[in-house]
């Protein structure tokens, strides 16, 4: 044990400085023996958000010489926001898919909703001929419910863990169909398949114990 | 396959989910201090044997549509010689049990219990630890109430109705500010004083012993601020335990938080911040006012509209109201008492240690026998703050004996 003088306060812990006043502790004989700390010495990970940092700093460089050629050659923004705009669109994407709190199935749960809105919202930006409803978001879903049958066998999970990534992919390929029959989209065969794949797979999980989907529903459902 | 058991978080759990990062996991740690070296096999079974009494301290905090719950698991965790820095996030199961030479540590997220909770289950696991360890003959039982009682929402059972009361509004307090620790460790100081000394230090101020550490912390705060930011109030929030005055024995959190404030005047003798302490505790502690706090708290949560908002916008509310909290927030303060043990464990245990995550500063208590214990945390480099506070209390006639986590940037 040492005493800061400065302090009169006796430290139990193996250090050369006093945690108080940060002076010198002039008397250390316990210095390098750590036998009586009470807490472990943790070092600090030094490769915290790193791919994180220059993701960002790639991106904002691409950002940054588009603009800049854009200004040079047309002077003025014409071309240079749809880039910047894809760009920001991407890295949200890939930041989305390195969230630690997430599992995996929530990274593809939350990828898939950002994608079919981002899709959407350039559709109606670009008013390109409707290619996020005729062929995006159905597309997906029926990908979305093909990849989480997957992740189901690969992890050996219990299926209700994926009820939430079900329903939704399940829901959204059913709203393509009604979506074409609304005449808002125009690809049949694809809003279809899309369909047939959601109710197949709602109809799945009610065979496999209707009660427990309906107790799990109850359960993230709870108002 | 065996149903999972889940819950809906209490009143005061609803806050901490959306609010908690990196920064402020809202993670915190009562130790256990022996008298000899753990054994971990040992540890794992009292570990084991705990959470029979305990399911809900077993659980996971998962995402509904409308709000979060916590939902039981089957599988427990392992116990593990420490090698975080203390009250570190804690992903997956809400708690964990470290171990460090002679100490035993519980970590617990805010989300499932509060301190006096958490109290209840680390004193079995000692408890049990202690009978594995030294084949105690008829141990006397720690806690006896069911595990139905330990996993209600004591919030439920006392609401009854909301009265409107206008608080007025609060001028923003003095907020701490310095250089801070990489990677948003933390960095605690220990301390370790007589009781009974300290206990007698109160008295001679005519006051408990809460309310003196309250007083002593707004003085170490003043002496380090400057004249122009004593222009600020300093706001400490204090955790209270509505356990005292609604009988629980829930296990789950049951608490709300008073702020108290002093505004310098000059002087700032400890008497003076002593005197003005005390009339805020008396005033903030009366039944009705504690009643009128946490109908206040409940009555959001019960109304319809606000339930059906989708949770993920419930989060950015809470986030931002949280934030609002904060502007008369400069530090807190937890003191958690006297922890008592039957005596046939007392002769194995050296002292108890609580500490808390903090997105500032925190000042946190309990005493055990004899043996006092204060814990520091906090984000920043400067320790002016923990300084006079342990030297105030040296010039008392009180012996102080401090430990810490050493970190690289010292």
């Amino acid at each position: 044990m040492v005493v800061c003088k400065k302090c009169n306060v006796k430290i139990n812990t193996a250090v050369n400085k006093c945690p108080l006043c940060h002076n010198v502790l002039e008397e250390d004989p316990s210095f390098g023996d750590f036998k009586s700390n009470v807490f472990p010495y943790v070092e600090s990970s030094k490769s915290n958000g790193v791919w994180k940092k220059i993701l960002s700093i790639v991106f904002l460089t691409a950002i940054v010489i588009c603009t800049i050629v854009d200004l040079f050659v047309n002077h003025g923004i014409t071309w240079s926001i749809y880039v910047d705009a894809g760009v920001i669109c991407i890295s949200a994407s890939i930041i989305l898919g390195l969230m630690r709190k997430y599992s995996l199935s929530g990274i593809l749960f939350y990828e898939f909703i950002f994608i079919c809105i981002a899709c959407y919202i350039w559709d109606r930006i670009t008013g390109m001929n409707n290619w996020s409803l005729d062929y995006v978001i159905p597309s997906l879903s029926i990908i979305y419910i093909v990849a989480n049958f997957v992740l189901r066998l690969v992890f050996k999970r219990e299926f209700l863990r994926y009820i939430r990534n079900m329903f939704v992919a399940s829901i959204v390929g059913i709203i393509c169909l009604l979506l074409y029959i609304y005449k808002i989209s125009n690809i049949y065969i694809i809003s279809l398949i899309s369909c047939i794949m959601g109710v197949f797979t709602i109809l799945c999980m009610l065979a496999l114990d209707g009660k427990r989907v309906f107790n799990e529903l109850g359960k993230r459902l709870h108002i | 396959m065996k149903k999972k058991k889940w819950y809906r978080l209490d009143n005061t759990g609803k806050i901490f989910p959306p609010v908690t990062n990196n920064y402020d996991p809202n993670v915190f740690r009562i130790s256990c201090t022996l008298k000899e070296e753990i054994n971990k096999e040992l540890l794992q079974k009292a570990l084991e044997k705990t959470l029979i009494d305990f399911p809900v301290f077993n659980s996971v905090l998962r995402r509904g549509f409308f709000w979060y719950y916590i939902e039981e698991v089957d599988n427990i965790k392992k116990v593990e010689e420490e090698y975080k820095v203390p009250c570190d996030s804690i992903h997956g199961i809400l708690y964990r049990v470290v171990y460090y030479k002679k100490r035993i540590s519980l970590e617990v997220s805010h989300c499932l219990t509060d301190a006096s909770g958490a109290t209840v289950f680390m004193k079995c696991l000692v408890a049990n630890y202690l009978i594995f360890k030294y084949d105690i003959q008829n141990p006397e039982e720690v806690d006896n109430s069911s595990t139905f009682e330990k996993s209600e929402d004591a919030f439920k059972k006392y609401y009854k109705d909301f009265k409107k009361h206008n608080s007025g509004k609060q001028k923003s307090g003095y907020k701490l500010k310095g250089l801070e620790y990489d990677d948003y460790r933390l960095k605690f100081i220990e301390g370790e004083i007589s009781t009974s000394k300290f206990i007698a230090l109160s008295k001679k101020y005519n006051c408990t012993a809460t309310e003196y550490l309250a007083g002593l912390l707004i003085k170490s705060i003043l002496l380090q601020m400057t004249e122009r930011e004593k222009r600020k109030p300093v706001y400490l929030t204090i955790p209270v335990s509505l356990r005292k005055e609604f009988p629980t024995n829930t296990t789950r959190n049951f608490f709300c938080a008073m702020t108290v404030s002093y505004k310098s005047s000059g002087e700032d003798t400890i008497e003076e911040i002593i005197e003005s302490v005390k009339k805020q505790f008396e005033l903030h502690l009366q039944k009705d006012n504690l009643y009128r706090k946490m109908s206040e708290m409940i009555f959001l949560e019960n109304v319809f509209i606000c339930r059906i908002v989708p949770r993920a916008i419930k989060d950015i509310i809470l986030r931002f109201s949280f934030g609002l909290t904060r502007k008369v927030h400069t530090m807190g303060l937890s003191n958690i008492g006297r922890i008592t043990i039957p005596d046939c464990y007392k002769d194995y245990i050296e002292k108890f240690s609580f500490m808390t995550s903090t997105d500032a500063m925190h000042l946190n208590t309990c005493s055990f026998e004899d043996k006092f214990v204060f814990s520091f945390s906090s984000h920043f480099i400067n320790t002016e703050i923990q300084k006079n506070f342990i030297r105030e209390l040296i010039s008392q006639g009180i012996d102080v004996t401090i430990d810490t986590n050493e970190l690289e940037d010292e």
